[in-house]
This record gives structure tokens, C-alpha cells and sequence, in this order.
């Protein structure tokens, strides 16, 4: 199956009337945007350049553009006339029309050199640090190229259901459009919301097989899941629904993966989902083989290979349940396996073993 | 005060008649071969787990000068 066919097939409603409507401009101009209002720009200080993937859709305006992943629907706007929202082709496929937002968020931009933050709850070692401040989470996010004052901030209620983002306008180009959830925020916020008991996201590779069933592969970095994408790509029948992150949700006692914007080399995305049928943890190997593993072991792999909030001892909680129930409800397996499509007839055509 | 070695036996001639209960009953009792406990260690990569680092760049956070990932937020290898 080609690429675009799995596109279509994942696909979901709302992004072809949200075209039609009028309220998104493709965007004419490739990456770094329109000069526009440059007045930034003018500054010898350090700047932010626009991503080297292709901007897709760009809009201004109040209109919220709707992003739905794994069932969570984000609401992203501004009321900045100045400021350009823009997403490029793998957002472009989670976009929805009009919904009810699990969470709404206003971009805009500002002046950062002066923010206070309140008390540091955590800190990744790398671009971001969280703060609490004011029954708020502040999402902080620096880059040494460009100096101690944040590039960007994000403020969350507790719940994450509402939040604003506000970027540090020196840093840019007036007119420069530009995504305000871009990597790692908007992940940061879908983790966030999985962890108040709706999911959790996994360093994994997922497929739907041929009968509609999902199969996961996990497995941190360099354990194979590109490869393993790769090798399923144009498989009649298989929709891979992302090469490297996967999210898990449960309803109605059954587990169900989905698919994520959030790709590896592979750049595979799709937002389709499946019902969950085994867990697979990744191992090179000289021959194709599943090996049973016990629940315990599954469950430590798996919250190894997972994206939780460590500063939520709640989250972290609802996290490890939930680690628990997905190993109840998909037989686990170490699968030794090698790269090349011998392992595709084995996952398909050898499930008892 | 029974000695070990008597409450030993009485535990064997307990198990037996269990055992022999289980076969009349057309049961056949099989006891699951000892494995001694082993604590096994898994890995956490904390850098990829904190969504800090970036995978072009090996380094922390979007710091790098390629064009993947360059500065502000255009970090596309998002730590795969």
C-alpha cells in the first residue's frame, strides 16, 4: 500500500471542509516563511529559523485550527494578527474540523527577557524545564544557541484542558509562521493529558495487520522499530501507524493503539487506531523467533520504553496501572527478529508461536 | 512438641494423601519445576524518556547547527 493510500485510509473527517471553508491558505512561500513586518529582524541577536520540513498550511486569525491525536482534540489559536500558524504535512494529517477541545490554547507572542517563574518542579537536562507558578504549569524552553532568555513558554491549568504559549518575538521573524506546539511541547502536553488516566505514549513502532488487528513494537532508540516500519511499508493490506511513537488508550476493557504525528526517520504517521493484539519488545537477532516473557518483566520493559510525567506522582501512578492492564489484556514477547521481510511472514503468518 | 523431623514426615504423609485424594478424584497434581528468583535489569534511557534530547544532534535540546535542528523549536528528530 502506497503512502498516500495508507494516508487515506487513517484518515480522519474534517480536514478537507476545513480547506474548503476557506480558513487555511496553503502556503506559497517553502521554509522561513514570508519576511512580512520584519522588524526583529533588524537585531544582530541570535534568530530562530523556520523548520526544514515543508510548511503545509499557515493561517492568521482568531479560527482555531483542531488537531485530534489518539482522541484528544487540541483547539490551537491566536488572536494575534501578527502572528502565522502554520503546520506542516505530518500535523496536517491529524487535523480535524470543528470539535470540542479536550484542550484550548492561545498562542502569542512576547517579550520573555523579564518572565519569573515560580518554584522549578523539573528539569529534562535539555530544552525544557517545568515550573509550578500560580496553581499553573510553566513549560520553559531555551536553547543555548540562542541564549539564556526562553524562545518559548507555556502555561497549563492543573488539568490541562486550557493554555497559552507565548513566544519570545526577538527570536524570530515578525510574519515567520511557525507552529507554537512545536517539538517537545506538544507532546509534553499530550503526556500530560494520557496521564490523568486516558492513556500513555510509547517509544514504539505500530502496524494494523491485514484482519484489523494492531501489533506494537517496542523498543527505545536503535532497537529496530525503523526497520521494522520500513519493512511493512507497502505491504498490501498494512497501515503502519508510526515508526517510532504509538499511543495507548483503553476503552470499554479493550486496549486500543494509535497512531502519532510524532515520527522517526521512517516519517511514517497515521492517525488511524487498532485494538490491540501483542506486544512485541524489540531484539536484534540471527533468526525470527517470539519469545514469551512474563507480565512482571513486560510491565518493567514496557514503563522503560514509555513516555511518563516523573514530576506527577498521580501520573506516575495511573502510568504503571496502566503499563499493568496493557500486559493483561496482549500476550507480550520478546521478538528476535531479522531486518528484512522474513520477519513480516513470521508476524503474519506464525501468531501462535 | 513434635520434632522436625516428625512434622516433616507428617507433612509428607499430608501431601501424599492430598496427592492421593487428587488422583482418585482423576486430578493429576504436577508441581511447577523451582526457578530461583533473579532480578533482572531493564535499561530507562532517562534522556529519551524526559523528551530532552535530540537524536541529529546527540545533544540536549536543539542545539545543533544542522539544519534539522538548528534553534528554536526545529527539532524534527524529536528524539526518535
Amino acid at each position: 500500500m502506497s503512502d498516500e493510500n495508507q494516508r487515506m485510509r487513517g484518515k480522519r473527517s474534517g480536514s478537507n471542509a476545513a480547506l474548503r471553508s476557506g480558513s487555511f491558505a496553503p502556503s506559497r512561500t517553502g521554509p522561513g516563511g514570508p519576511q512580512g513586518n520584519s522588524r526583529a529582524s533588524s537585531d544582530s541577536g541570535p534568530r530562530a529559523t523556520c523548520s526544514s520540513n515543508e510548511v503545509i498550511l499557515e493561517r492568521s486569525g482568531p479560527d482555531p485550527f483542531f488537531l485530534r491525536i489518539a482522541d484528544l482534540t487540541i483547539a490551537l489559536l491566536s488572536d494575534d494578527s501578527d502572528l502565522k500558524i502554520s503546520v506542516d504535512s505530518n500535523i496536517k494529517r491529524f487535523l480535524v474540523g470543528q470539535a470540542d477541545p479536550d484542550v484550548r490554547i492561545q498562542a502569542k507572542w512576547g517579550d520573555l527577557s523579564k518572565e519569573k517563574v515560580g518554584e522549578k518542579i523539573f528539569d529534562s537536562g535539555g530544552v525544557w524545564q517545568l515550573y509550578s507558578q500560580n496553581q499553573t504549569y510553566l513549560f520553559r524552553f531555551t536553547s543555548p544557541a540562542l541564549g539564556s532568555v526562553p524562545y518559548k513558554i507555556a502555561f497549563f491549568n492543573r488539568e490541562f484542558t486550557s493554555g497559552e504559549v507565548c513566544l519570545h518575538l526577538p527570536y524570530f521573524t515578525m510574519g515567520q509562521p511557525l507552529y507554537p506546539l512545536e517539538y517537545p511541547l506538544d507532546e509534553l502536553l499530550i503526556i500530560n493529558l494520557l496521564a490523568s488516566e486516558k492513556g500513555l505514549e510509547v517509544h514504539a513502532c505500530g502496524i494494523i495487520d491485514p484482519s484489523g488487528n494492531g501489533h506494537l513494537f517496542v523498543g527505545q532508540s536503535d532497537a529496530g522499530k525503523t526497520t521494522m516500519a520500513r519493512l511493512w511499508q507497502n505491504v498490501p493490506g498494512i497501515i503502519v501507524l508510526s515508526d517510532d511513537r504509538i499511543i495507548l488508550r483503553q476503552n470499554d476493557g479493550v486496549v486500543w493503539i494509535y497512531g502519532t504525528p510524532w515520527h522517526g526517520e521512517a516519517k511514517l504517521a497515521s492517525p488511524a487506531r487498532a485494538p490491540l493484539k501483542e506486544v512485541l519488545f524489540l531484539q536484534h537477532g540471527s533468526r525470527n523467533e517470539r519469545v514469551s516473557i512474563g507480565k512482571a518483566e513486560a510491565v518493567a520493559r514496557f514503563i522503560s520504553c514509555s513516555f511518563v510525567p516523573f514530576y506527577n506522582p498521580d501520573g506516575m501512578e495511573f502510568s504503571l496501572g496502566f503499563c499493568d492492564e496493557v500486559v493483561k489484556s496482549a500476550p507480550s514477547y520478546e521478538l528476535g527478529f531479522v531486518p528484512d521481510k522474513s520477519v513480516v511472514e513470521f508476524i503474519l503468518g506464525n501468531k501462535e508461536r | 512438641m513434635t520434632n522436625n523431623k516428625e512434622l516433616s514426615i507428617t507433612t509428607n504423609e499430608r501431601m501424599e494423601n492430598k496427592m492421593s485424594t487428587c488422583r482418585k478424584q482423576g486430578e493429576r497434581v504436577q508441581k511447577k519445576p523451582y526457578l530461583k528468583p533473579e532480578v533482572k535489569r531493564v535499561e530507562l534511557k532517562p534522556e529519551e524518556a524526559v523528551l530532552g534530547n535530540c537524536k541529529v544532534s546527540g545533544t540536549h535540546g536543539p542545539a545543533s547547527t544542522t539544519t534539522d535542528c538548528s534553534t528554536a523549536g526545529t527539532c524534527y528528530s524529536q528524539g526518535s
